[in-house]
């Protein structure tokens, strides 16, 4: 790093920001216009052509409306609260490369911030810092509605970081590297055979479905979106914010979705490898970049069809996918992963071997999945039963239905 | 340079978010200050090239446990206005520790290393030939590694320390079994359970129709109920034990 000429650093986090930020801006403008062709709408088209420079607009209103300090509010953590959120998203996408290696003033460096050693437990971290954001928000608002979203936002957010970090855990085990930098060379090269993109999100498929879970619930986003649930909280943590503290929370959502589909695509789909076509070398580093921008934008339009397709999830049913599902299905992939890695190491598996094993393991977790899913569907029906109407029914019944539980444990 | 810039900086921020955390009169507050401190403390790991330690800090105490710390705050609903008091008796004893703790790190730790026997930045011949307390990078003990101390660690960890590690293992598996049996002992309250059931009355015939389908551990008398609950804490208790 200590080679390159001093301004090169400044240039690469310039241009990770200003890319970052711009993908952001487009996607506010794309998810109005997706959802609203969705709903049978038209979404804004006023403001530049088919209404792209709407969020432009929006960015200037945000600024100059007024900023509403209620008055019985924790006022230094009422400040702070959307700050951490703008703060963490960004700092997260420092690990991620947006391209290949570029050549500039006789400089040659690849366009990430830092390609740190650590640099894939510096995005859990980060997504972890970024609870307190919604957290703070929703205990200093010092009101009901804030509150109940802070805490719902908290526990949703720690239940799905153990999940994914199991899912970014196998693919560590993998790849034999916390380096961001590794796990996409690792990825470039072919799969199982000639042709077959070497992606993790093939070779490590159960991981890649509880990321890509995970990953909703992370950024808040319907079907998770139960920390500002509209309909019952009003907004959630940030319902006594207004103007550009409100704007910082919408822009730290936003950038979370790109965040989250940046992470996902340096993790399981290879980051910015693909093919060059053979193009020559002048023309072939914007490849790279390309290929970054096109998955990522991708899974970008994932999160807006899950938006527009998809109702809330109820919160007990959130919890009990992320606790008796996704966190014990992630254990023992990461399990089945290392014992693949132990075998590979050990001795030299053949194509044929690798599939079958590979095979054995999607199954074993799918029956997993399933045998999981069984007794969660059979307690499907609300637990908050009313007790005087059992009573009413059967007296007793309740207390015995209670007592089976407790010898079950 | 720059390290010793950064130390200043962090240990400074450290020492005086610490101080912060005991002298804030609000919960919140207070526990906001131990994440600065703990992201202060990441950063010293940061300055002694630690990055994996660093970066876990970050992840494990700052992101995991004060959420959890800050969650039982809120769940517990301390009012902003209940201000944080202790008793005269108490601070003079946590004085008296904290100063017992200060003296003990001092000579374990900071004595060696500033003593005249210590050879930091002092010639590497010295170094060689004294058998002085030698520090050195931690960069220079990562060697070829790479990964910010990883595999270091990961092998120390599960050669030389596996027994420690497996008891930090068990203990917070203790807590977590001891946490849950105080957690369901609530259920037993005597005011929760049904007082025409404690009488030991004939149970509805509904019921008993119930019963009888069902295993016999579903099988259970009403009136033995309560009986029947403590004993399986009571087994619980007894595989804590047997752990």
């Amino acid at each position: 790093m200590s080679e390159h000429a001093l301004w090169v650093p400044f240039f690469r986090a310039i241009v990770v920001f200003v890319y970052f930020l711009l993908v952001t801006a487009v996607l506010i403008w794309a998810e109005r216009r997706i959802v609203a062709r969705m709903q049978a709408r038209l979404g804004p088209n006023r403001i530049g052509p088919f209404g792209a420079l709407q969020t432009l607009v929006d960015g200037v209103k945000m600024f100059f409306k007024e900023d509403v300090t209620p008055a019985m509010v924790d006022r230094p953590v009422f400040v702070l609260a959307p700050l951490i959120g703008v703060i963490a998203g960004f700092l997260s996408m420092a690990v991620i490369p947006i391209g290949g290696e570029v050549t500039l003033f006789g400089e040659t460096f690849t366009l990430v911030v830092s390609d740190l050693n650590v640099g894939v437990l510096w995005i859990l971290a980060m997504g972890s810092i970024h609870v307190y954001s919604v957290f703070l928000a929703g205990w200093s608002s010092n009101s009901p509605y804030p509150l109940m979203g802070g805490v719902r936002a908290s526990a949703q957010m720690i239940s799905y970081e153990i999940a994914q970090g199991l899912a970014v855990a196998s693919v560590v085990i993998y790849t034999g590297s916390l380096r961001v930098g590794d796990i996409v060379a690792a990825q470039s090269g072919d799969g199982l055979f000639p042709g077959m993109p070497g992606w993790n999100a093939i070779v490590l498929f159960p991981a890649f479905l509880i990321f890509t879970i995970g990953m909703v619930a992370e950024a808040g986003r319907p079907p998770f979106d139960l920390a500002e649930a509209e309909g019952e909280l009003v907004g959630g943590f940030h319902t006594e914010y207004s103007g550009m503290k409100f704007g910082m929370f919408m822009l730290a959502e936003f950038m979370n979705v790109v965040t989250m589909s940046a992470i996902m695509v340096t993790l399981f789909f290879g980051g910015p490898s693909g093919p060059t076509f053979g193009l020559p070398d002048a023309v072939a580093w914007v490849m790279p970049m390309f290929w970054f921008f096109v998955k990522m934008s991708a899974f970008i339009f994932f999160f807006i069809l899950l938006r527009g397709a998809l109702p809330r999830y109820r919160y007990d049913r959130l919890m009990s996918l992320g606790w008796k599902v996704l966190v014990p299905v992630g254990l023992v992939w990461a399990l089945v992963t290392a014992a693949i890695v132990l075998l590979e190491e050990q001795t030299v598996l053949t194509t044929e071997v690798r599939i079958g094993l590979g095979v054995a393991a999607a199954v074993l977790v799918g029956a997993l999945l399933f045998v999981g899913a069984a007794p969660e569907d059979a307690d499907a029906i609300p637990d908050e039963r009313d007790p005087q109407d059992d009573a009413a029914q059967a007296p007793g019944a309740a207390d015995r239905a209670e007592n089976a539980e407790e010898v079950g444990t | 340079m720059a390290e010793a810039v950064s130390f200043w900086v962090f240990a400074v921020l450290a020492l005086g978010s610490a101080l912060a955390v005991v002298a804030m009169r609000n919960i919140v507050h207070a526990a906001l200050m131990l994440v600065l401190n703990l992201l202060a403390i990441a950063g010293l790991y940061l300055t002694l090239q630690a990055t994996f330690i660093s970066i876990v800090q970050v992840l494990v105490y700052a992101g995991a446990i004060m959420v959890l710390f800050l969650f039982v705050v809120m769940l517990l609903g301390v009012d902003r206005d209940d201000t944080l008091t202790t008793a005269p008796r108490l601070t003079a004893v946590a004085v008296a520790g904290a100063a017992l703790l200060a003296v003990a790190l001092l000579a374990a730790f900071v004595g060696p290393y500033t003593s005249p026997a210590s050879v930091c930045g002092a010639d590497t011949e010295v170094a060689a030939s004294s058998d002085a307390v030698r520090c050195i990078g931690l960069d220079e003990v990562y060697g070829e590694d790479g990964q910010g101390g990883v595999v270091l660690l990961g092998e120390q960890l599960f050669g030389r320390y596996t027994f420690p590690f497996e008891l930090a293992a068990l203990l917070l598996t203790v807590a977590t079994i001891g946490a849950v049996i105080l957690a369901r002992r609530r259920d037993l309250d005597p005011e929760d359970l049904d007082p025409e059931d404690l009488d030991g009355s004939e149970p509805p015939p509904g019921a008993a129709g119930l019963g009888s389908t069902s295993s016999d551990a579903l099988d259970l008398d009403p009136g033995t109920a309560a009986a029947d609950t403590e004993l399986v804490l009571d087994t619980a208790a007894d595989d804590e034990r047997e752990d």
